[in-house]
């Protein structure tokens, strides 16, 4: 009888016990691990590096899934604060225009920083600065009839391949959150800063 | 007596668990009660409307020991600044322009609560950022659409973080 309450006890308690891991501070170990999990999963979010993906409407398919159900975007411009459902709707159009993506194109995040841990370990906040970049077309310049309005420019430079024109650089608030072990994004928010070039 | 003693122990433990997993809906009662809340910590955050503090060290001494320490925030052109810098460069400006008018500096406008995860709100407003003319008169000198993050520690809700986007 006393076997049976004291594994009662143990299993009731055991989530309280979960829920109360001491916090992480920066730049210890468990800082510095969560960090470089949250920089891949910023790579998946993005559809960069290893996550790449040739057609753009897989990248979209892929947000649709990865993306918490809450989550929404702040952006300047015209496209303003957009759900989860605007997000994909409006990356669908586009996908439709523009089905195919050259292997660095786009959104490219550089200088991953995680900023603050809540929610005993379940919630994080971060910043990158994100650089955008598009394909060149036969005369070696942006190539704007190929991509989004959104990253048609006067002021542009070569990215260190030269095979790819910078045409926006911003500062990235990407948040995300931890659900049945997966973290994922719950939110992104920019502001632009200027050219680096 | 021991299992008594364990009874005890297993109830309260067992009360925990369902106040953490309660959960809203948006727009519904407690959406919206929450959405409330949030509006006034804002206000307090920016020291606007009836939390207006006429000395601009008063309101960075209230923002300090509001804050969270993981607090940050990046500005209208990008940069990003943890509170240490917030404070440092806010205390900076209130030495140099030490008085406020009623209305100077953000005022935030249609606060929405956009997303909710346990103890973190996450929310959106617009800021119109105003400041005395020469003539003394207050005129816009800036907007921004803001994310606001809030998180609730002992049961009180704090200000996260702020990411200000520039709006035309």
């Amino acid at each position: 009888m006393r076997i049976r309450v004291l594994l009662v006890l143990a299993l009731v308690g055991f989530p309280s016990i979960v829920a109360a891991q001491p916090p992480m501070k920066k730049g210890d170990k468990a800082w510095m691990e969560l960090e470089a999990t949250l920089r891949d999963a910023n790579l998946k979010w993005l559809c960069q590096g290893k996550y790449y993906k040739p057609k753009r409407q897989d990248c979209v398919d892929q947000r649709a899934k990865f993306w918490d159900d809450q989550f929404f975007e702040m952006n300047p411009g015209a496209s303003g604060t957009q759900t989860k459902a605007q997000m994909v709707e409006g990356q669908t159009a586009g996908a439709k225009t523009y089905p195919d993506v050259v292997q660095g194109e786009g959104p490219n995040p550089t200088e991953f920083t995680l900023m603050a841990v809540y929610n005993n370990g379940n919630f994080a906040m971060a910043v990158d600065h994100t650089i955008f970049k598009i394909r060149l077309n036969s005369e070696g310049q942006p190539d704007f009839e190929h991509v989004s309005p959104f990253n048609r420019t006067d002021h542009w430079y070569l990215d260190e391949t030269g095979k790819l024109a910078v045409v926006r650089e911003v500062t990235y608030a990407r948040v995300f959150v931890k659900k049945n072990g997966e973290w994922r994004p719950a939110v992104g928010a920019s502001s632009p800063r200027p050219p680096s070039k | 007596m021991k299992y008594a003693s364990a009874l005890v122990i297993l109830a309260l433990m067992t009360i925990s668990i369902p106040a953490r997993g309660q959960e809203m809906k948006r727009g519904d009662k407690k959406w919206m009660a929450l959405e409330k809340t949030l509006e006034d910590v804002n206000n307090q955050w920016l020291c606007a409307y009836q939390y207006y503090k006429p000395k601009a060290q008063d309101c960075v001494n209230f923002r300090a020991s509001f804050w969270p320490e993981q607090f940050f925030e990046v500005g209208r052109t990008g940069g990003t600044q943890t509170k240490e810098q917030m404070v440092a460069s806010q205390t900076a400006n209130a030495t140099k322009n030490p008085d406020v008018v009623r209305g100077q500096g953000p005022n935030p406008q249609n606060f929405k609560l956009m997303s909710v995860y346990g103890d973190i709100a996450l929310a959106t407003d617009h800021t119109v950022f105003k400041a005395p003319d020469a003539k003394g008169d207050l005129v816009v000198t800036g907007e921004a659409n803001v994310l606001r993050m809030f998180e609730r520690e002992n049961g009180k809700w704090h200000p996260a973080g702020a990411v200000l986007i520039p709006a035309p």
